[in-house]
């Protein structure tokens, strides 16, 4: 049904104005796939009318508007639950209700002393059983469908790190890959509420991952640290990403649009603040896409050959700081005593550069110290080394040339 | 022989010889003694742990970080599930079963009354290092009450101090498991069968099962995660050729047994109270018991529906599914059952009471939410979102918790000799109801919108259901205070309970004078079939 | 349990002391064998997905509770029996270590309660501890009950 829907109403949810408070509450133009969903949303909805300061705010009580086939059968799958357990809550509370209002002491009722009855408890025992059997067909159907990720048209993997994700376009060949990291692009001003928060707030990335609409897409994931979970709710797509295997899911996008989801696995301090954003866009334009991927692709490796500034590399050395290392040794280099150690005047970082090359390059074994060099271009190390080894007490006045960390894949 | 009188051995009343002071509670082989200590023992943990969460709910009251950066409130959600699971929850239906089982069967103590007071006394041990681990460095174990490797072999100091609280509290579990069997097996007044023992009495003998067959495996999969943190082992490293996959597995092998470890104990306190309150005995006794069996055989196959977003094969997935379904059935013969005890009764609508029916309505919302969870589909899209931290606070607060609460107030008079203050009661359980549905109802709207559990902060879109849900939890919280304050004032006076405060309670324990004599049942009682 | 039973001239008593026991043998091996097929299936399962140290720590809980079953299976037949008759107070243990068989004069025999509570028969210089797994009441009443019986026997 909404299938066809334009992207801006498929993001409703995602986009709601809820930071802003309007002075009229909004009309609420959603069309969700079942309108008696809709009854039962206004119906909660009401619950909370109760409160008139919260009142005026958009309220998403149900599952987000799907945009793939299986997250439809999950959404009208979860309607019908609904529907049978609101049925049993009938069954079971009116005449919990009645024996709570009619058979009281304070209105004289005498308490009769029946303790059993067999062909009651029989039927009560075998009724539920059919109506899980009824309950368990569609579900059967979904899984079975949800579980086909053959003949993909298209393969992406994508691999969890702590707290980014990385997505690989598997190609014919592999020169023909297109890999890039997709990290938070919040600003931390936001986070600490130093600036206003956006309406993709915590859901918004670097580098969006780009598929074609109307094409199966298939994932596999993995992971290079801990558990992570690849998980776009608007695609009914969760799974989980563990470290030393490969497991795949798919899904194939109906209409064109921007997609926001978050990792859906405890790992770490930065678990809230890895999102992940997909944009579906027409097959034409993704291979226009891809095409720029590639010329891109090749600049970055021209750039890496070059030799830069101090003063160049510490000013991207800040970005990509930012974005991979301040969650946990924090902005001011400062770690958190205990857990993350300090940047700011540690022997490692202040000292030769072969040694702090190392540590960022392979990462410390059995800590959440990743190996960056799996990561991250030379440039970016080479940027990030920079403004480390010359920020807060590091004055060590050298720069770090990409070339340096070339050196170390041969 | 012929023509023999038999002497009853008198109550001796309160005048025994036994020692006073901190030395009694210390060295107390009495499991009246040792019940109060664990009844008292996890209300301070319920305290401490509420209180994190108090936190917890402070930092998402709002978007952005406002109280606690991200790495302490990961600690604070890791505490606050571990602490209120085996520090608050477990000890106080353990507490229960100290004062009750004995009492409602007849027996003069538990069967083993030294091994009872080392089960508790290792409870203060363990929680100072789980509590201590707060102050190590870099703060306490934060990856989550369910430990999943790598992440939690990543930590620091305060991760083998959680390990090695777990192993005491296991073993304290095993321990008062076993003299719970036995003393259940043994200890029953001569002429109490199985089939006539109070329904609470049967629950605990399957969760003492249930405890013995699934907390060694939980000692065992901490102990191998110990051994891949220090020893070098690589049990759950893939780069070793382990699983970490297969941590989830053993864990969730312990760790569905345990929710019905928590929950089963619950079922026979409202089984216990709904028959005294409607004044009629309970409906379809037999079918309750075989019902709590079935549960609690199933419990042991589900484990692999908290693992469905791992990626298991299709057929796995659809066997787990199948079998949580399952588990609606005797768990609805149970709730049916409750609603027949009630129908055509006397009712009247004490506090415990109160607590029952707010029990069947609120567990139920919990059991709808766990059926809706079974669906593997539905499951994938709900996995780690708040509709799960929903689902499992609606069995756990208003399911664990509340029965306790409930049962705390049917047993008081017995408990104290003195009656609760029925007004402070009824203010606590509306308020607690109130207070609870308030914080954890809007959590479902919140997890089908798409908001992941354990964030410490989230997008904008689910900020007014989080304010609501702080504000809930801030209240259900205080009021919290109310129930310690009807519990210490109940302590400390009251209008005199008599033997027998509730006309509708017909187990053993009402036979007893309140407070019940320091050693009940010197004699047997005299056993009268239960069930016609 | 305590049973305390005054024959027919009130001078002699027999007061017999068994712990409470509400099932026999085969009640406790049916526990066991119950709960053994249940035990090695969880271990055995662990052990293929290559988690062996389960195997171990599901035995050593499966101990404890045998264990326990044991100790209760080993004093179930236990009793102390205190038989006054004529001018004798026999006093017979049984446990699973040891029989005790102690014969007193009835005239020379005293009852003794220590300020604990614990219960103890006194002659020509030894103490003998009786009635050590009675509950506190229960001592009182064996006592008092011991006393007068043995004060109306000396007459």
């Amino acid at each position: 049904m909404s299938a066809h829907l334009p992207p801006a109403r498929l993001l409703r949810h995602r986009l709601s104005p809820a930071r802003v408070r309007p002075a009229v509450p909004p009309v609420t133009p959603r069309t969700p796939p079942a309108t008696r969903a809709e009854s039962l949303r206004a119906a909660l909805g009401a619950l909370y009318a109760l409160l008139p300061a919260l009142a005026d705010a958009d309220y998403a009580i149900n599952l987000q508007t799907p945009a793939t086939g299986i997250a439809h059968d999950i959404y009208d799958l979860h309607t019908t639950i609904l529907w049978i357990c609101a049925g049993i809550v009938v069954v079971v509370f009116v005449p919990m209700l009645i024996a709570l209002v009619r058979h009281r002491k304070s209105l004289g009722h005498a308490p009769q002393q029946f303790h059993e009855h067999p062909g009651l408890e029989i039927a009560w025992t075998i009724v539920p059983v059919f109506i899980l059997i009824a309950m368990a067909w569609p579900a059967t159907q979904t899984v079975l469908a949800m579980k086909d990720t053959s003949g993909p048209d298209l393969t992406i993997k994508v691999t969890g790190h702590q707290w980014k994700w990385e997505y690989e376009y598997l190609g014919e060949r592999t020169d023909e890959n297109i890999r890039f990291i997709s990290t938070l692009a919040t600003p931390r001003a936001q986070i600490d509420n130093q600036a206003p928060k956006d309406d993709s707030y915590l859901l918004a990335v670097d580098r969006p991952l780009v598929v074609p609409t109307g094409r199966k897409i298939r994932l596999v994931l993995t992971s290079s640290d801990v558990i992570h979970a690849w998980w776009i709710p608007a695609f009914g797509v969760k799974q989980d990403a563990i470290p030393g295997f490969i497991r795949d899911t798919w899904f194939r996008v109906d209409a064109p649009g921007t997609y926001r989801g978050q990792c859906a696995e405890l790992c770490g301090v930065g678990h809230g603040f890895m999102p992940i954003v997909v944009e579906a866009v027409p097959p034409e334009r993704f291979d226009a896409w891809r095409g720029e991927q590639k010329t891109l692709l090749a600049a970055s490796a021209a750039a890496a050959g070059k030799t830069y500034a101090l003063a160049e590399l510490q000013t991207l050395g800040e970005k990509v700081y930012a974005a991979n290392c301040a969650s946990c040794h924090q902005a001011n280099g400062a770690g958190i005593p205990g857990a993350f150690p300090a940047l700011s005047g540690s022997a490692l970082v202040a000292g030769p550069k072969a040694g702090h090359l190392d540590r960022v390059f392979n990462g410390k074994p059995g800590t959440a110290m990743a190996a960056f060099g799996k990561q991250l271009s030379d440039l970016d190390l080479a940027a990030v080394l920079t403004y480390e080894r010359n920020s807060w007490n590091n004055k060590t006045g050298d720069a770090v040339q990409p070339a340096e960390v070339a050196a170390l894949r041969h | 022989m012929e023509a023999a009188t038999t002497h009853d051995a008198p109550h001796a009343g309160t005048h025994e010889a036994h020692p006073r002071g901190l030395l009694r509670w210390l060295s107390s082989t009495n499991h009246k003694d040792i019940g109060t200590l664990y009844l008292w023992f996890s209300l301070l943990m319920f305290f401490f742990a509420g209180s994190l969460a108090m936190l917890v709910r402070a930092e998402l009251f709002q978007p952005g970080l406002q109280i606690v950066q991200p790495e302490v409130f990961n600690q604070l959600t890791t505490m606050h599930g571990l602490i209120m699971i085996f520090g608050a929850i477990m000890p106080a239906f353990v507490g229960f079963a100290n004062w009750q089982v004995p009492l409602m069967i007849g027996a003069p103590d538990m069967a083993f009354p030294r091994l009872n007071n080392w089960s508790f006394w290792l409870l203060p041990a363990a929680a100072t290092l789980l509590v201590g681990s707060f102050f190590a460095p870099g703060g306490a174990a934060a990856g989550g009450w369910t430990m999943y490797p790598p992440l939690y072999i990543q930590g620091g100091i305060a991760y083998d101090m959680t390990i090695l609280a777990i192993h005491i509290l296991g073993i304290s579990s095993v321990m008062g498991a076993i003299n719970i069997i036995v003393t259940i097996l043994n200890l029953r007044a001569p002429g109490m069968t199985l089939m006539q023992m109070p329904l609470f009495v049967w629950t605990w003998l399957i969760t003492a099962y249930l405890l013995v067959a699934v907390m060694p495996v939980l000692a065992c999969v901490i102990t191998m995660l110990l051994t891949d943190r220090h020893f070098g082992t690589h049990f759950f490293n893939a780069a070793g050729g382990g699983d970490p996959v297969m941590f989830q597995h053993i864990f969730w092998f312990f760790g569905h047994p345990e929710v019905y470890i928590m929950i089963l104990p619950a079922f026979g306190i409202v089984s216990t109270i709904l028959p005294t309150f409607a004044r009629k005995p309970l409906f379809g006794y037999t079918s309750m018991v075989w019902a709590v069996a079935s549960i609690a055989f199933l419990s042991f196959i589900v484990w692999a529906h908290h693992m469905f977003t791992t990626g298991m094969p299709a057929g796995g997935q659809l066997f787990f599914m199948y079998t949580t379904m399952l588990i609606a059935v005797p768990t609805g013969v149970k709730v049916f059952n409750w609603v027949a005890t009630l129908w055509r009764g006397a009712l009247t609508f004490e506090t415990p009471m109160l607590f029952a029916l707010a029990f069947i309505c609120l567990f139920t919302i919990g059991g709808f939410s766990g059926l809706v969870l079974a669906l593997v589909p539905v499951d994938i899209q709900l996995q780690d979102t708040y509709y799960v931290v929903a689902h499992f606070h609606y069995v756990l607060f208003s399911g664990a918790a509340m029965s306790i609460m409930g049962g705390v107030y049917y047993w008081l008079p017995k408990w104290t000799g003195h009656m609760y203050d029925e007004r402070l009661g009824k203010l606590h359980f509306w308020l607690t109801t109130i207070a609870f549905n308030l914080t954890f109802f809007p959590m479902h709207f919140l997890g089908l919108a798409g908001m992941p559990r354990r964030i410490p902060d989230y997008a904008l879109q689910f900020a007014q259901f989080n304010m609501i849900s702080s504000l809930g939890a801030f209240l259900l919280g205080a009021s919290q205070l109310i129930f310690l304050l009807a519990v210490v004032k109940c302590i400390r006076g009251g209008r005199a309970a008599g033997d027998r405060p509730w006309d509708g309670a017909d187990t053993l324990e009402w036979t007893l004078s309140s407070p019940p004599p320091y050693h009940s049942f010197a004699t047997p009682p005299a056993i009268a079939p239960l069930h016609k | 349990m305590v049973d305390i039973v005054s024959a027919a001239p009130a001078t002699a008593l027999r007061i017999t002391v068994r712990p409470n026991s509400a099932v026999n043998g085969r009640w406790r091996l049916f526990v066991l064998v119950l709960l053994l097929p249940l035990f090695s299936a969880i271990g055995a399962g662990f052990v293929l997905l290559g988690a062996w140290p389960v195997a171990p720590c599901l035995a050593l809980a499966l101990g404890g509770l045998w264990l326990g079953l044991r100790q209760v299976e080993r004093h179930a037949g236990d009793f102390e029996r205190i038989v006054l008759c004529d001018d004798r107070l026999l006093v017979d243990r049984h446990d699973p270590r040891h029989d005790e068989h102690l014969e007193f004069n009835s005239l020379w025999v005293q009852v003794v309660t220590h300020g604990d509570g614990t219960l103890a028969l006194r002659s020509h210089g030894c103490e003998f501890p009786v009635g050590n797994d009675l509950t506190e009441s229960e001592r009182v009443a064996v006592g008092r009950e011991l006393r007068s019986t043995l004060a109306r026997a000396r007459f």
